[in-house]
């Protein structure tokens, strides 16, 4: 435990980082400066707690009596020996351990791992954001387009989405990219010459990284297979050969004088070009021109190295160096950075230039080349599977040695980590220290973000800057920032999303972090007004090498360390089960609305059980069985639909029609002559269980709902009946009883003004005929049944014959009864303006 | 339903906060959870204290409130449905919305259907014919629909709120 400060916390000014172990703090700007960790820590906060409180309490916070050494010695050899802990009782064994007289081992390996603290001492290799280079790919666009093989890994925009993730990687203390552009097949050809036009995409992104990031270290790939038409890193001869030019020597000399004399003509034009190597060449210096650190030939043609380095050195760029991929395996686990470069050959393999996977002396070939040529990298790729090589060259070559993990080692640490097969996190890292432990320096990964920031402890740290209510100008009040601590450069740099950057150099390393220097720009003194700032960070484990624990942590009652909390009390409270029996309480409409309020309601409610419920219920009188049959046969199974897609009698209201008709009124000495607007309403009240309520009334909605039920009395002349639905026809039939008793058919058409509402019905027919005493008598159950299969104008009673009404057939709309009192139904007449005539 | 009644015996049960409140088995054995404990020994049961760390003394009571007022009704007539019905609104006019949700989280911990059913519905009372936001603001949901989604889902759903107000 790097607990090495003796005094448990400092706070100077008004700032304080503080940790569980240590408390180290720091003068940080003129405001109030709360930091506190993330609660992503991967030590439980638990166990800080306990070693906090007790080394309040321990040996290190005795006071001390102002003893002179040789008063403690005296002390000592009188007998008063001072109290320290006692001797550890020793562990017990569980029971059942057998008794075994202990192995006589002088040597125990075992006793050199048997704590962190050991392990970490004795720990051979290394892993750090320094060994990384971040593999990019660019492109011209804007947008940055996903790779599908390769999940986390884009195309990036070369202005927008590039830029910004080199920020991203240097944050964490990645400063190497080496970049991949994808061209355009449109500038595609079988020599590829957009290679070496200067204002291509590759230049011009090293120019505008290197405006940026001065102190970038910039690889470039040189090969020809995003180029060239054919996918081939080298010019395809008619037959299918990839040329090797045997004179190497005389073409490169040539090619370059050419590419000078041209380039001073005019620099912009492309130099039209008929060899390979002179492609090579010029790609070269142009990257190199446009500021790349390392050229990094990946075309595996014999000889090009010592080309190259002749050929920079000619021009001027002895300082440019050459990462040769000495040894580049014909391998298949290239597949999904082709599919990023969209580089795939177009036909042939690449076999007849890059190695055989069986083959490992041929390494020492291609090295001593290499070497010899003027290489000041040797690179081995793919990674993981050619462990062997990377030790080969590192046990036969002084130079560094770099290692390409390639995008097929790539996707199947993160195929195998999306299937929760494996840990991606552990086993990328492990992957990478593998890398490093078989010999390389470098390493060119697609996790080098993801490594990096799993050095650095945690992913994202939030700067929160609370604005005080007086200033106005800070509209914002919360801020992400960037945070990095790097283990090479004692800062802290914080950077966030409105351009503020702001650095704390660390000038003393000394376990402390007392000397802290703040640049402060121009843009943040506006800022300087904020009351608080609040931080969260977590661990950053390599700071443990300095024997200091940086992780702040809030002074007091942390945020970070309660668990998340979802603000709703509902969703704290109740579980899902019994979101589930709220809304089986619910009406389907409470349930539609429900499904606006947010998405764990949405997909509750998607819970087909209530959906079930409420057809059954709606379309109990069709039967159980036949609700099956349509819902299989009509609604792909899904009561959600059926309930939303089949016209459905609603039952939480009444369905009204309104209609007026005109009178002429008597005239009274031809002074008035008026016009009555009578005004009248057809009421249906609908059941699930196949009868329904009619009524005939001038009254309004508000005043008939309270009789619109089976105990109305007959003075509320009410009358009930049964309907069929099918489809969207509804047929309804009631009888009027009495002295001649009549019967009402009544023909309705269902629809709606939105899905699923069926608030609308239209009158189809409405018949009255007279029926028969007999009729009448047995039809009191079942007057549907009676009068099914009788013609409109059959009539069964002389005196009063069928009669097909053409009157007062408006169409019904649907009030709820929650709305019967405010429905604009129940405004009087005179109001309805639209009905009087004239 | 009453099994051979012991009337001198009571469980005793310790909320969170506060004191031990004494109960009759009766009403323990409507509490799913602990109608288990007492059910694996019953002697151990009367004599020790059943710790309930989830449960607040307020909740505990208004839950013991609850069940002896209806097994008390229960088993009188059905003229008491009047009275029952105005102790539960009374019971229900009592607890603030915030403490309505957590005494159903409490009975829903020691698993007591009857109330479970009763609070379920009255949650269930709150959400009809409410309107979206208002049921947002009620329970404290965060929409976490982006506006075209919440465009989208209210279109698809337009049926339900036919004649709802407008938020």
């Amino acid at each position: 435990m790097a607990s090495t400060l003796p005094n448990a916390s400092f706070t100077l000014n008004n700032a304080s980082f503080s940790d569980g172990k240590t408390y180290v703090g720091v003068p940080l700007m003129p405001t109030n400066l709360k930091f506190c960790s993330s609660s992503k820590s991967r030590q439980s906060s638990h166990l800080f707690a306990v070693k906090a409180s007790n080394s309040q309490n321990g040996p290190g916070f005795l006071k001390k009596l102002g003893l002179t050494d040789a008063q403690c010695e005296a002390a000592v050899v009188a007998g008063n020996v001072p109290h320290a802990p006692p001797v550890p009782p020793k562990p017990a064994a569980p029971i059942g351990t057998p008794v075994v007289p202990s192995l006589p081992l002088s040597r125990r390996p075992r006793r050199n791992r048997r704590s962190p603290v050991l392990r970490e001492a004795f720990q051979e290799t290394s892993l750090s954001p320094a060994n990384f280079v971040y593999p990019l790919f660019i492109h011209e666009g804007e947008q940055d387009t996903p790779i599908g093989a390769m999940p986390g890994c884009y195309r990036l925009g070369w202005r927008h989405g590039l830029v910004e993730e080199v920020a991203k990687a240097r944050d964490v203390g990645v400063n190497s990219v080496v970049l991949f552009p994808k061209i355009p097949d449109a500038l595609k050809t079988p020599t590829g010459v957009e290679a070496y036009n200067e204002d291509g995409l590759a230049p011009r992104t090293i120019r505008l990284l290197k405006d940026k990031y001065p102190d970038l270290v910039i690889y470039t790939d040189v090969a020809l297979d995003p180029y060239s038409s054919d996918g081939h890193d080298g010019i395809v001869r008619e037959d299918g050969v990839i040329m090797n030019d045997e004179t190497v020597h005389q073409l490169c000399k040539q090619a370059v004088a050419q590419y000078l004399n041209v380039l001073k003509r005019n620099r912009k034009k492309p130099v039209p070009c008929g060899s390979y190597q002179q492609v090579i060449f010029s790609k070269t210096f142009r990257e190199a021109r446009a500021g790349a650190d390392v050229v990094s030939p990946s075309d595996m043609m014999d000889g090009r190295v010592g080309a190259i380095r002749a050929a920079l050195d000619a021009e001027g760029f002895q300082h440019v160096s050459i990462m040769s991929y000495t040894a580049k395996y014909a391998s298949s686990f290239y597949g999904p950075f082709r599919e990023a470069l969209d580089s795939n050959p177009r036909f042939g393999d690449k076999k007849t230039y890059q190695m055989n996977p069986a083959n490992y002396r041929e390494a020492l070939t291609e090295m001593r080349e290499d070497e010899s040529e003027g290489a000041d990298i040797l690179l081995v790729k793919p990674g993981l599977p050619y462990l062997d090589i990377i030790r080969l060259l590192r046990d036969n070559s002084p130079l560094p040695v770099a290692a390409y993990q390639v995008s097929g080692e790539y996707s199947m640490i993160k195929a195998g980590g999306s299937l929760k097969m494996i840990d991606e996190e552990k086993v990328m890292m492990e992957s990478l220290l593998c890398l490093r432990r078989a010999g390389a320096d470098i390493i060119l990964t697609y996790f080098a973000l993801q490594a990096a920031r799993s050095l650095c402890g945690e992913k994202r740290c939030r700067l929160a800057l609370k604005s005080e209510p007086s200033d106005l100008r800070c509209t914002f009040s919360f801020v992400n920032a960037n945070y990095q601590v790097s283990d090479s450069f004692p800062f802290v740099n914080f950077s966030c999303s409105h351009g503020l950057s702001f650095r704390f150099w660390i000038r003393s390393v000394e376990y402390s972090f007392k000397d802290f220097a703040l640049a402060v720009p121009s843009e943040l003194e506006s800022v300087l007004r904020l009351k608080t700032v609040e931080y969260f960070v977590t661990r950053r484990p390599w700071l443990d090498l300095y024997g200091v624990n940086v992780r702040p942590v809030a002074p007091f009652g942390s945020a970070s360390r309660k668990p998340y909390v979802d603000s709703a009390l509902i969703h704290r409270c109740l579980p899902d089960e019994l979101l589930l029996e709220v809304f089986a309480r619910v009406t389907s409409y409470d349930m539609g609305r429900a499904s606006c309020v947010c998405r764990k309601w949405r997909y509750t409610i998607r819970n087909p059980v209530f959906w079930r419920n409420a057809c059954l219920k709606a379309w109990q009188v069709s039967g159980v069985v036949e609700n099956y049959k349509i819902l299989q046969s009509k609604y792909d199974v899904s009561w959600r639909k059926m309930w939303l897609l089949r016209p459905r009698l609603r039952t939480d209201g009444l369905y009204v029609s309104r209609n007026t008709y005109i009178r002429v009124g008597v005239a009274e000495w031809k002074i008035t002559n008026p016009v009555h607007v009578v005004c009248y309403f057809r009421y249906l009240r609908f059941f699930p269980s196949g009868r329904f309520l009619y009524k005939n009334s001038s009254q309004k909605v508000k005043d008939v709902v309270k009789c619109m039920n089976f105990r109305s009395s007959k003075a509320d002349s009410v009358f009930g009946g049964n309907y069929t639905l099918s489809d969207d026809k509804v047929e309804a039939a009631v009888l009027y009883p009495g002295a001649q008793p009549t019967v009402l058919r009544i023909r309705l058409r269902l629809r709606g003004t939105t899905t699923g509402a069926n608030n609308r019905m239209d009158l189809v027919s409405l018949v009255t005929s007279g029926v028969d005493r007999n009729e009448a008598n047995a039809s009191e159950e079942d007057i549907l049944g009676v009068v099914e299969g009788w013609q409109d104008d059959e009539t069964h009673n002389p005196d009063v014959p069928a009669v097909s009404h053409k009157r007062g057939m408006t169409p019904f709309v649907f009030v709820p009864f929650g709305e019967v009192e405010t429905s604009v139904l129940n405004l009087p007449v005179e109001k309805m303006d639209y009905f009087v005539p004239g | 339903m009453a099994k051979t009644p012991e009337p001198k015996r009571t469980i005793s049960l310790k909320p969170c906060d506060g004191d031990v409140i004494e109960v009759s088995p009766m009403i323990a054995k409507q509490m799913q959870t602990i109608q288990s404990f007492i059910e694996d020994d019953s002697f151990i049961a009367t004599t020790t204290i059943i710790p309930l760390p989830n449960v607040t003394a307020f909740q505990l009571s208004k839950i013991i409130d609850y069940l002896n007022y209806h097994s008390n009704s229960k088993a009188v007539a059905d003229n008491v449905k009047e009275s029952t019905k105005k102790f539960d609104e009374e019971f229900l006019k009592e607890l603030e919305h915030d403490k309505l949700k957590e005494l159903l989280h409490a009975a829903n911990y020691l698993n007591v259907k009857e109330v479970l059913d009763f609070l379920c519905q009255a949650v269930a009372d709150l959400i009809q014919d409410k309107s979206v936001k208002f049921v947002r603001k009620f329970f404290g949901v965060v929409n976490d629909y982006s506006v075209e989604e919440e465009e989208d889902i209210r279109r698809t759903h337009a049926w339900a709120f036919e004649g709802v107000e407008e938020d």
